[in-house]
């Protein structure tokens, strides 16, 4: 068994080496620079989480060394991080205090917030235009190409004075703005519904399905893959996203909104490099599990095609 | 049997009963599921256009409707003020140039990556994972890594036996490229390397067999199966010519000379500075038509190149 699964492996390697053989040394040269590029940017992560794992009285002393001796790692950094991760702010003039758990909270509530609006509201649409005839589809359809093609520009100070109008700024009622359900995802989704078979679809018609049924029961199931890839998607973005929160929800600031505002003023609010870092590295812990599991699922669904309009 | 075009009236209306013939259940399903779209298509996005044309013709101070806010543009433009606006244009098409550069870059990556260069398995996660999961996170760690005490800069200084180089105006925006250069290769991978996994195996297949070496392939196999993906990438950094802000909100929030056109608009709001919201809408809208021939120029540039494949 053993030799056996030896012989597999060695099979395997010939078989890489005549690959890499073929491919001619020029070719796998060039193979070195993106090599390289990803070892600067694990390097850079790789450095982060040192930090975050530094002493703190050793950190201030050795702020420019790139690494830790690692008699004075401290796990308890990420105790700390925790506990003094406090976002103090003056919001219409009264003092407000948002603790760690709260900034997760609220970085939950908006990127759940945010991805559920954005699917529904894309999938509902695309497949009404995709399956459906109906006078004007075709005109949504080239609508939604030509508002991708032509960017108007300048409209944040628009946004925010009608948002600002509707009330729906600093309030979670915000996420009803959330749900566009055209761009760049509804093409996506677009071009999914368009391709699926009508076969499961008329064998359902026939049994006497309607058509909510249809869609709920018979249609959405097989757009499971390309809903939870373009859902990951957006909830990382969501996630990540620190500029909309800043802007729009100043009262409910997420994690990444947090992490921007205390760059420049760590020192005052009491945390120091390491404890800063450690935050930092908890706050993207969700997004990383949900990438490392999902992110081949998320590479074979998602793919851009022509834009045809 | 008849063309179309002599069909009578009649016909043709009756044709389209027939297409558009539904059933209750089925125009009800129609609407309820295209109206949350629908209904914020017409608030969000058509609300803001409205808005943005009140805000880009009307004069703060005085509520007067006129040309007000496009003469202060156009001034700005002309270099006439001390504001820094012909500096933001200046970073906002170095940035679009930035952006050009990278498309060809990371689709050739993703190709070495396909092609299962060494390394391939580490390339893939290692390049793409940082942008994906924690934009903010690589740009704050960047920024403490570069700067004047960290060290790299102490590395800088050792090896060179000079000063660290301190941030300033003179290579802020060099500073926020590199950031955007490191990071930017690996945002459009994720999509090159979808492409790429649907080209048929048969068509790489025939290739190997001809015995065409990875260059050829990528010349001519991959690229022209992948032309409208490059295409349509090409289209959207067009689309965003004047939209491209990088990190700077993260790395410098604008300062050292690091303002683009997207970035002053967004500060203007983010300040709460709403005497500037007609300016920054009437900014906005110049560069919007003038974004629109080059977006057609472009396109019909691109496709002249590569016609569209089924696959």
């Amino acid at each position: 068994m053993a030799s056996e699964k030896k012989t597999r492996d060695q099979s395997r390697l010939r078989n890489r080496w005549i690959e890499l053989k073929k491919n001619g040394l020029f070719f796998n040269l060039l193979g070195l620079i993106p090599l390289l590029w990803g070892i600067a940017l694990t390097f850079l992560i790789i450095w982060g989480i040192n930090v975050s794992l530094a002493n703190e009285d050793w950190y201030l002393r050795h702020m420019n060394s790139f690494f830790t001796d690692w008699k004075f790692l401290d796990f308890s950094n990420y105790v700390k991080a925790m506990e003094q991760f406090t976002f103090e702010s003056y919001q219409n003039g009264v003092y407000m205090e948002t603790n760690y758990f709260q900034l997760i909270f609220n970085s939950i509530w908006f990127s759940v917030g945010t991805t559920v609006m954005k699917m529904l509201s894309t999938i509902f649409f695309a497949y009404a235009v995709a399956r459906f005839e109906f006078p004007g589809r075709r005109l949504l359809y080239g609508f939604v190409v030509l508002q991708m093609m032509i960017p108007i520009y300048g409209q944040t100070a628009a946004n925010y004075e009608l948002l600002y109008s509707l009330g729906l700024v600093d309030t979670p009622g915000f996420l009803l703005a959330q749900g566009a359900g055209h761009g760049m995802y509804f093409l996506i989704t677009y071009s999914f519904f368009r391709n699926l078979p009508s076969g499961y679809e008329e064998a359902a018609r026939i049994d006497g399905a309607g058509p909510f049924r249809i869609f709920w029961q018979v249609m959405l199931p097989q757009a499971k893959p390309i809903t939870l890839s373009l859902g990951i998607m957006q909830f990382i973005s969501a996630w990540n996203s620190y500029d909309v929160p800043l802007l729009y929800l100043p009262s409910f600031p997420t994690l990444s909104s947090a992490l921007y505002m205390y760059k420049d003023n760590m020192f005052q609010l009491g945390l120091t490099t390491p404890t800063y870092f450690a935050g930092m590295f908890i706050s993207v812990l969700p997004v990383a599990v949900l990438f490392i599991i999902f992110n081949k699922q998320i590479m074979e669904n998602v793919s851009i095609g022509g834009l045809k309009g | 049997m008849r063309k179309s075009a002599s069909l009578t009236r009649d016909e043709v209306l009756a044709l389209r009963r027939r297409k558009y013939k539904h059933t209750t259940g089925e125009w009800l399903c129609i609407l309820l599921l295209c109206a949350p779209a629908l209904i914020h298509l017409l608030v969000f996005w058509l609300g803001v256009q409205v808005e943005t044309f009140r805000l880009a013709f009307t004069d703060h101070y005085t509520q007067r409707v006129g040309w007000y806010n496009f003469q202060w543009a156009f001034e700005q433009l002309s270099g006439a003020s001390a504001a820094d606006i012909p500096l933001a244009f200046e970073n906002t098409i170095k940035f679009f140039v930035m952006g050009c550069l990278l498309i060809p870059v990371s689709m050739f990556f993703a190709y070495l990556i396909y092609r299962k260069s060494f390394g391939h398995g580490f390339m893939r996660v290692s390049l793409y994972l940082p942008g994906a999961i924690g934009g903010i996170m690589i740009s704050l760690l960047y920024a403490r890594l570069m700067m004047y005490d960290g060290p790299l800069m102490h590395l800088y200084s050792q090896l060179t036996g000079s000063d660290p180089v301190m941030l300033s105006s003179e290579n802020g925006i060099l500073y926020i490229m590199i950031h955007d250069v490191l990071i930017g290769v690996g945002a459009n991978l994720m999509i090159w390397l979808g492409g790429m996994s649907r080209i048929p195996y048969d068509l790489i297949e025939v290739g190997k067999l001809e015995g065409i070496g990875p260059f050829t392939e990528f010349r001519k196999v991959i690229l022209p199966l992948i032309w409208p993906t490059f295409v349509t990438m090409f289209t959207l950094q067009i689309i965003n010519i004047f939209g491209s802000s990088g990190s700077i909100l993260a790395l410098t929030g604008g300062a050292d000379g690091t303002n683009t056109l997207a970035f002053w608009m967004y500060n203007m709001v983010l300040q709460g500075l709403s005497q500037e919201y007609g300016n920054v809408s009437a900014l906005g809208l110049i560069f919007t038509v003038v974004t629109i021939p080059i977006v057609v120029i472009g396109r019909w540039f691109m496709n002249k190149f590569g016609e569209e494949v089924e696959y």
